[in-house]
């Protein structure tokens, strides 16, 4: 099984080679958030006899708190590694990004507030059918978009004007290519 | 995306979870109950009312018990597909609310997309001909519409449309399909009358948007990667849907989270000047006659339309335009 190092970002004793990792402080909200849906939803689908309708939405939430439980512990067991040739996910889902196949760079940013504060930011690359989404509590993510994007400009992808704008938020534009270190 | 579902559906539990609270709260603010609002209007008719019958459902409806006993009752009844007892109409609200819901589904689906259909076109068409002929014209429509009250439109209407053409617009369709089962003459009927209450309650939503989209898409027209297109020698029409019109189209999208709920509580009083078999006059009936389960069930529908219309809107808006305000900054 991958050990997940302690300190989010690594570098590794070969050159140019970072690993990257979310903490478990980050985590532990997802997990609180997958049980907060989960135990009631369970709760009231197990003891409680509900109304037709009332039993599929709470079988769907159900359903949709599970996935999300899943994805957290993938994610947590999850370790990046960063090269100057790719982007590998080892870890329970292991997939490998090449820098020179990648075909698509998106960049979001989410917040369930009204002002748009606290939110977090979602990096999804892609190479043919292969995706990897990374989320901005992974450590390093800012070194990871920077690599991915220098990569994307270099190799001509279009970019929507949200991911265009998003990077800039991240201070990072399109004449800045190749700066990525 | 996962992610953002999880939190936004982990906030609308605990405010639909509120907004209960508060709805049983105030339909029980009132001094009294549905009972004795019944015996003194009994009383002032000069009749004599039954009083232990009166007894004996206060006790088997629980209004002998604590407020809090009463809304947990309530409350779990409607996740069983309970939603209490009318005791106006004496039958299960279920039972009472019946073809009406059906009815308000309708008429609000209908106008929503009436209000999108008539919006979008004249909304674009102001924009890229903005200080025309056919904008001024608009505009003066537009602003017509928002100025004038739903149901003061319905009056004028229902009152010109039977003195100069001497037919009655009022209602669904014609009488003697009113509790009738479905068939395709009922069907034909309906699609006959509709259009009427669609475009009284429509008219106000319409405007507003038509105003919002005008204004956001003369914001996009101008921004500077337009220009550049332009002077690129880009086709007018790839210049206006490539980007701005989708950047413009946001407000669209989080209007639907408000536009359901204000059709419906908008529908109630043009529902009442039409004569429409829809739920608005009876909830207006049910705050009145404190007929609590009633008033609170179609509250409670109400506010879950409004939660569940910001969820999808919010849902539409985050994959569409996952964007940072540059403002607001980012925390991780």
């Amino acid at each position: 099984m991958t050990t997940i190092p302690d300190a989010a970002e690594t570098v590794n004793a070969e050159p140019g080679v970072t690993h990257h990792a979310y903490p478990a402080s980050a985590m532990a909200g997802d997990y609180l958030r997958a049980a907060a849906g989960l135990v009631p939803t369970g709760i009231l689908l197990s003891s409680v006899p509900l109304a037709t309708v009332s039993g599929v939405v709470l079988a769907s939430l159900a359903a949709i708190f599970a996935l999300f439980a899943a994805r957290t512990v993938l994610r947590h067991r999850c370790l990046i590694e960063m090269s100057e040739t790719e982007l590998r996910a080892s870890g329970l889902w292991p997939r490998s990004i090449a820098w020179t196949a990648l075909d698509r760079f998106k960049l979001g940013y989410y917040s369930t507030r009204r002002d748009r504060r606290a939110g977090w930011m979602q990096l999804e690359l892609g190479v043919r059918g292969t995706r990897l989404r990374l989320d901005s509590r992974i450590g390093g993510f800012d070194a990871v978009v920077r690599r991915a994007a220098s990569t994307a400009f270099a190799r001509g992808l279009e970019l929507s004007p949200t991911t265009l704008a998003n990077l800039q938020a991240l201070g990072i534009r399109a004449h800045d290519a190749g700066s990525w270190r | 995306m996962l992610g953002y579902l999880v939190r936004r559906i982990l906030v609308m539990i605990p405010t639909l979870i509120a907004i209960s609270i508060v709805i049983f709260t105030i339909i029980n603010l009132p001094p009294g109950d549905y009972f004795s609002t019944y015996i003194a209007e009994l009383q002032s008719q000069g009749e004599h009312a039954n009083l232990a019958k009166i007894a004996f459902l206060r006790a088997e409806y629980g209004f002998d018990q604590p407020l809090w006993r009463q809304y947990l009752v309530w409350a779990f009844g409607m996740l069983h597909g309970n939603m209490g007892y009318s005791f106006a109409y004496d039958m299960p609200v279920t039972q009472v609310v019946g073809d009406r819901l059906f009815m308000t589904f309708l008429v609000s689906f209908t106008t929503i997309l009436f209000t999108y259909a008539v919006a979008f076109p004249i909304g674009v068409y102001s924009a890229t001909h903005q200080y025309s002929l056919g904008d001024y014209l608009l505009t003066f429509v537009g602003f017509i519409g928002l100025a004038t009250p739903s149901f003061l439109l319905a009056l004028v209407l229902v009152y010109a449309t039977h003195v100069y053409f001497g037919i009655s617009i009022g209602g669904l369709m014609d009488p003697h399909y009113m509790g009738q089962p479905w068939t395709w003459g009922k069907l034909a009927s309906v699609a006959a009358h509709i259009w009427v209450p669609v475009v009284v309650i429509g008219a106000a939503g319409t405007a507003a948007m038509i105003r919002r989209l005008r204004a956001n898409l003369l914001d996009e027209l101008q921004k500077q990667y337009v220009v550049t297109a332009r002077a690129k020698g880009l086709h007018p029409l790839k210049t206006l849907f490539k980007y701005p019109l989708r950047m413009a189209l946001n407000p669209f999208i989080s209007d639907i989270g408000s536009l359901l709920p204000q059709v419906i509580s908008g529908a109630a009083i043009v529902s009442v000047v039409m004569s429409l078999p829809t739920t608005g006059p009876m909830l207006l009936d049910a705050l009145r006659s404190q007929d609590m389960y009633l008033a609170g069930s179609f509250l409670m529908f109400m506010a879950f339309l409004t939660v569940i219309g910001v969820f999808l809107s919010d849902l539409a808006l985050a994959a569409l335009d996952p964007r940072i305000r540059l403002q607001a900054g980012r925390q991780g």
